[in-house]
């Protein structure tokens, strides 16, 4: 996908197009997906890869620098799904793996969130955040904004349109409201 | 429920200026179920500190096929360092290896480097119980990895908890595991990493073999210390920092060594008998700093007192090594206790410096010898029981504690004296050492010194103790064993176990440095133990413990007789208390002989001999030969130890109790009311043998049909003071809960009775088990209040199981088998089995003619049941 469409689809998201961000998600998913398979293929040792370099090295490959921060954020809403979205695959195809007897070894460390191994982490928080989804949707568009895009709080709340001081109140509750609902004490 | 208002309080919450508003906040809130999820929210907020990281994504490509000489078979898992795989060597040998593949990161070189040093080393090790290691070297990619031993198998936690293993099967496997671990420490080689998934347990034809494995990884991929501090070592210890030493948690750490070793075997022994890490960490909840201040100053529960507790998960525990938390706490109490504490003493050089030295002391407890780990310091244990005790029994004059002293502690060194000469004037200064200890209680007992209007035994002895604490540097060995001996058998007399144990095993600890080969020493030692050990109810031990005495005086020749007269009289009545009559009774019978024989006499000592013989002989049923055995020797005690000593008391106790079961109470009665008066002055009111005495009493009175409810207001005294009292043996509360249900019985109060004596039946059953004749007495008073409110089924069945035990452990024509017959009789006449009925009853009235004579109500009570057979089956007659 050419730079120029990108940037097209970002400012119509902005605007409101529902399907221009259905095409934005489309085309970042597809570039995330295809950095990170690709980084695993080269490499023939262990990687470690970073959510957020990921989607800032997919900002600049799809969309250049020098667009305004409304775009940007919506740019940040689709990476940060499919960040996720990757995530979860990989930790579903490595509990496959686990049980198949597979060689391909992923794990996910870093998570602040309780769980017996990384996997099961990452689908502890898919589930909870999915709940969380469907009661405050924007609580877990601000947990997928921070936690997979990697945006702080400030620009996380930019992308909100609310103000720093509410998106720190949502994210404290929002971090204990996961917590809780994924059995931690 | 709104999630929205409910962030709208965790707001407040959050942005209220200090505690106290957020909880007015909440306490004011009128939704309850909403203020408690906020709280829990709360909670996870401030606990978990608010750190963004994102989730990382590592990735493993696939290993190379081949690394060396081996070639990859599988992946096996993934630890904190790297990932092991499953590997096979083909050349010189085929063997199947575990091969270790480090992470990136840790200092490829630097990593190599330490390990070259060790690598000679680790290839000398060679011992069963530890995993051979083969080679080391890089990937092509530069990683480093180690080959060894592959050892298929479970952590030793969770095999032994998998195979439900015994206490004892776990310290043989644990046994093995310090062997390695010493095989280790005697090439220099330290492991540093212990812990349960360290040491793999495999079955090696068909039995198990523990293995460690990773030994010298540790120090391979652990950094000097000079550039990380402990809380951030602690961080990094990716699996289960519990079992790091304080010395490696701490911020300077010191140098390892094998004591470092010996600390986690503490951990993981702590572990295996409890089922629980000293320190419990959560991964939820892991803080490192936390974790190492815990390790580094937090104070652990003693492993028997971990799992005492009631609750569900101490059952599963203790049911894991197929014993109720109760045995499982006893099972640890005393040398297991201090064995594993020493293992985790925050200073090393407290603990072991070895693990051969740890796995001696294990095996020391486990034939009975007196073992090296020491209870921590007299000021700690006083400090902790001061704080426990607020309130102490007032009241005991001076001349208890004489009697206390010389009646326990200092009888143990009379006879000390007398049996080892050539030692004649070391064993002087020892007892004029403990007299002084005496004299300085004497002092104490002056109220005025001590700030208050009145002066319990316990003050005094505790203010000694520390005294003399802090003079003990001065003494020599034997003298401070005497003295803690002394006060050990002080606290003993008071029924303070917990603080009598350390103490008296700290005597023997030092007993057994001093003058390890002589006999008479040892044997005093177990001697001591025993009485503890009986004291506290454990009979198991107190039997043990003597037999170990026994053979160990008979051993000493000469010197040893007048011990070995003493442990066998203690043998005698530990065995009585056990039901082992007929051994009991040998005994005595030979030790009545003995001294009869004994030039010079020895009346106190025959008085002794003839009441145990006596109380054996009334246990067995043989009422009137016990009769004459029991007054003789109260007579004699009387005139040997006087009136007023605990001695003469147990010997009225025997006498006392013998007359109340011949029905002869109004003789019983004034011997109890002086017994009484004894113990409550010696010991104060509110003691469990107090309790036990008004027992007795209870039981005396209740023989009068128009005293019932004094009785019943004794026995509920005596239950009070046996519930209230922390360290009351449950057995003991048993039997007057069951002599209450009796009164109930008599006095047709059914569900009252059926209560109390359940009760007792469930602590019997607990304390003595199923075919001890006391359990089968309570079943037999619920039989009777069973069958009184109509489950004449229910009787049944626990009558014919107390038939079954009394003639089993009492033999058939004992007076209390067919008392059970009566009763059974009675319960068939119910259920209608007139024949079966009849034959019971008939068998039951002949026994008890010849056991009482026709007019004893016990007889008599036989013949109503008859009457009453036969009117019910003139009744039935007409219809079936």
């Amino acid at each position: 996908m050419a730079t120029g469409e990108v940037t097209r689809l970002l400012a119509a998201a902005g605007d409101g197009d529902r399907a221009a961000f259905d095409r934005l998600y489309a085309a970042v998913y597809a570039e995330l997906r295809r950095m990170a398979a690709g980084r695993m293929r080269r490499e023939r040792r262990a990687v470690t890869l970073q959510p957020t370099a990921l989607v800032n090295e997919a900002w600049l490959r799809l969309a250049g620098d020098g667009t305004g921060f409304g775009s940007r954020a919506q740019f940040f809403f689709a990476a940060g799904e499919s960040m996720r979205r990757i995530l979860v695959e990989y930790a579903r195809r490595r509990l496959a793996a686990k049980r198949g007897g597979g060689m391909e070894a992923v794990t996910l460390s870093g998570l602040e969130l309780p769980g017996a191994g990384g996997e099961a982490d990452v689908l502890a928080v898919e589930d909870a955040l999915a709940r969380l989804a469907r009661e405050r949707p924007r609580l877990a568009q601000l947990v997928t904004l921070r936690f997979f895009a990697g945006l702080s709080i400030e620009d996380a709340a930019a992308a909100l349109e609310i103000s720093p001081a509410t998106a720190k109140r949502d994210w404290s509750f929002a971090r204990a409201w996961l917590l809780d609902a994924m059995g931690a004490r | 429920m709104d999630i929205g208002s409910e962030q709208r309080l965790f707001d407040d919450c959050l942005a209220a200026p200090h505690p106290a508003a957020r909880e007015q906040l909440l306490a004011t809130h009128p939704d309850g179920a909403m203020v408690a999820r906020v709280r829990r929210l709360l909670a996870l907020h401030d606990s978990h500190p608010d750190e963004l990281s994102p989730p990382r994504l590592l990735v493993g490509a696939a290993p190379p096929r081949r690394i060396g000489c081996f070639e990859i078979i599988e992946r096996l898992g993934e630890g904190g360092i790297g990932e092991v795989w499953l590997a096979e060597q083909q050349q010189p040998v085929r063997r199947r290896v575990a091969l270790k593949i480090l992470k990136f990161g840790l200092g490829t070189r630097e990593v190599l480097g330490r390990f070259e040093l060790e690598r000679q080393t680790l290839a000398l090790m060679t011992h069963p119980n530890v995993a051979r290691f083969y080679d080391a070297g890089t990937t092509s990619d530069g990683r480093p990895w180690f080959a060894m031993e592959y050892v298929p198998g479970l952590p030793i936690t969770r095999f032994c908890d998998g195979q439900q293993l015994t206490v004892a099967a776990r310290l043989a496997l644990f046994a093995e595991v310090c062997a390695g671990v010493q095989h280790a420490h005697l090439r220099g080689v330290i492991h540093r990493d212990l812990k349960p998934s360290n040491i793999m347990v495999a079955a090696l034809d068909g039995r198990p073999l523990p293995k460690i494995i990773d030994f010298g990884i540790a120090k391979a991929t652990t950094a000097s210390g000079e550039d990380t501090d402990g809380y951030t070592r602690v961080g990094h210890m990716l699996g289960t920092p519990e079992y790091m030493s304080p010395e490696q948690a701490q911020l300077s750490p010191l140098d390892i060594d094998a004591r470092t070793d010996v600390y986690s075997l503490g951990v993981l022994l702590y572990e295996l008998l409890t089922g629980t890490r000293p320190y419990e960490v959560t991964r939820d909840s892991f803080d490192p700093a936390v974790i190492a201040r815990d390790i580094i100053d937090g104070a652990v529960e003693r492993p028997s007192q971990r799992v005492g507790g009631d609750g569900e998960e101490g059952a599963q525990r203790a049911a894991a090594r197929a014993l109720t938390p109760r045995l499982l706490a006893q099972k640890l109490r005393g040398d297991l206790d201090w064995i594993v504490m020493r293992a985790l003493e925050k200073d090393r050089q407290r603990r072991y410096v070895s693990a051969g030295e740890l796995a001696a002391d294990l095996e020391r407890a486990a034939s009975d010898r007196p073992v090296t780990a020491g209870p921590p310091s007299l000021s700690y244990l006083l400090g902790k029981f001061a704080r426990r005790h607020r309130i102490a029994v007032a009241g005991i004059a001076g001349l208890v504690i004489a009697s206390l002293l010389f009646g326990s502690g200092m009888a143990a060194f009379a006879y000390s004296a007398l049996a080892e000469r050539d030692r004649a004037n070391r064993q002087a200064e020892i007892a004029q050492r403990v007299t002084q200890f005496t004299a300085d209680l004497f002092e104490g007992a002056d109220p005025a010194a001590a700030g208050s209007s009145e002066v319990t035994a316990r003050q005094l002895l505790d203010a000694s103790v520390l005294r003399l604490e802090e003079e003990f540097d001065d003494e020599s060995e034997d003298v401070q064993a005497a003295l803690l001996e002394a006060a050990g058998n002080a606290y003993r007399g008071l029924g303070e176990y917990q603080l009598a144990q350390p103490l008296l095993e700290r005597a023997v600890a030092l007993r057994a440095g001093a003058d390890a080969n002589s006999p008479v020493v040892h044997a005093r030692a177990l001697h001591s133990q025993a009485a503890l050990a009986r004291a506290r109810g454990d009979l198991i031990q107190a039997e043990n413990r003597l037999r170990g005495a026994v053979r160990e005086f008979a051993r000493a020749g000469d010197a040893g007789q007048e011990g070995l007269r003493g442990a066998r009289l203690e043998l005698a009545q530990v065995l009585r208390l056990r039901a082992q009559f007929e051994e009991a009774e040998t005994i005595a019978t030979e030790l009545v002989a003995d001294q009869e024989g004994l030039q010079p006499a020895d009346p106190g000592g025959l008085g002794m001999a003839l009441t145990a013989q006596g109380r054996i002989l009334a246990e067995r049923g043989r009422l009137e030969d016990a009769l004459p055995k029991l007054q003789r020797g109260l007579r004699l005690q009387r005139r040997t130890f006087g009136d007023f000593d605990q001695r003469t008391s147990e010997a009225k106790e025997g006498l006392a109790e013998l007359l109340v079961t011949l029905a002869r109470s109004a003789e019983a009665e004034p011997l109890l009311r002086e017994i009484l008066e004894d113990t409550r002055r010696m010991y104060g009111a509110r003691h469990p043998k107090v309790g036990v005495i008004l027992n007795n009493l209870g039981n005396a009175v209740s023989d009068f049909a128009e005293r019932y409810s004094e009785a019943e207001r004794i026995y509920l005294d005596s239950v009070a003071v046996l519930r209230n009292h922390p360290l009351a043996p449950p057995k003991e509360l048993a039997t007057s809960l069951n002599n209450l249900a009796g009164l109930y019985l008599r006095q047709q109060r059914w569900i009252e009775a059926r209560d109390a004596s359940s009760e007792a039946g469930a602590l019997r059953l607990e304390a003595l088990g199923p075919d001890h004749p006391h359990t089968a007495s309570a079943q037999l008073s619920q039989a009777l209040a069973l069958n009184k409110l109509g489950d004449f089924d229910q009787a049944e069945a626990l009558l014919r199981q107390v038939i079954a035990t009394y003639s089993g452990q009492l033999g058939q024509r004992h007076w209390q088998s067919a008392n059970a017959q009566v009763y059974l009789g009675i319960v068939l006449t119910n259920l209608r089995r007139f024949a079966e009925a009849r034959s019971t009853l008939d068998a039951a009235e002949d026994t008890l003619l010849e056991a009482f004579g026709p007019e004893h109500y016990r007889t008599q009570s036989a013949r109503k049941a008859l009457t009453e057979l036969a009117a019910a089956r003139a009744r039935d007659g007409g219809t079936s």
